[in-house]
């Protein structure tokens, strides 16, 4: 089961810890490799938009609201990218990328869809690691 | 123990090492590149950085990441009720 460190990050006040993991993502020929975060409380993951014009996604999905913290929301279009996390690819993956006047994402956020969906997680604050276990469908 | 070397024999690759290692301070709110364990490139647009990038370390693949900010976060998305109504009332 692979597992990974979370990521110790500095604020104002001091260091925090965050369950981010190393991804990588390809659409159409390009590709990269990223971190996310993981946020259990979202229903959906979120890829920034930088990212997404880096690789030259077409920003031509549908477009729809998303809601966030404090009630605002966030107007993205959908777009499917192959996703790889611990060594397993999922292909076309749905994620909802932030349109142009609209706030961008800070990060590429990995929520229930698809992250949940496809992986048991364990997150082991104390211990500092999250460990992910592909379910088989 | 086993545990502890099962976390760290994780199969990360090394550019999100030097990611995780690098003190990024002075990049703070900007986009780095990272290619051979090197932070190649800094800016604030990722497409131009990867079109440099390209030009100079061709097809390898890089290691993108926009450092954060110094603040606490708090995430979570959802989909629009106003979208996707739980339930409607006729008037």
């Amino acid at each position: 089961m692979p597992s990974f460190p979370y990521v110790l990050e500095k604020v104002k006040d001091g260091f925090v810890y965050r369950p981010k993991i190393p991804v990588t993502i390809s659409y159409k020929g390009n590709r990269i490799e990223t971190w996310a975060i993981i946020d259990s409380g979202s229903d959906v993951s979120i890829l920034p938009r930088e990212i997404a014009n880096a690789l030259c996604t077409e920003l031509s999905g549908k477009q729809v609201d998303i809601a966030g913290m404090g009630g605002g929301l966030l107007k993205v279009v959908t777009d499917y990218i192959n996703l790889g996390i611990a060594g397993i690819n999922l292909p076309q993956t749905k994620v909802f990328i932030p349109v142009e006047g609209s706030k961008d994402a800070e990060q590429f956020i990995l929520g229930h869809e698809p992250l949940f969906k496809e992986f048991n997680i364990t997150f082991e604050y104390n211990a500092k690691k999250i460990t992910l276990n592909k379910i088989r469908h | 123990m086993k545990e502890d070397r099962d976390l760290h024999d994780i199969a990360m690759n090394e550019n999100y090492q030097t990611y995780l290692k690098e003190n990024l301070e002075k990049y703070e709110d900007k986009w780095v590149v990272i290619i051979d364990k090197k932070i190649v490139a800094s800016g604030d647009s990722l497409k131009e950085l990867l079109g440099k990038v390209r030009k100079e370390h061709g097809t390898k693949t890089p290691f993108v990441a926009k450092v954060p900010k110094k603040t606490f976060m708090t995430l979570s998305a959802s989909w629009s009720n106003a979208l996707f109504p739980i339930c409607s009332r006729k008037s």
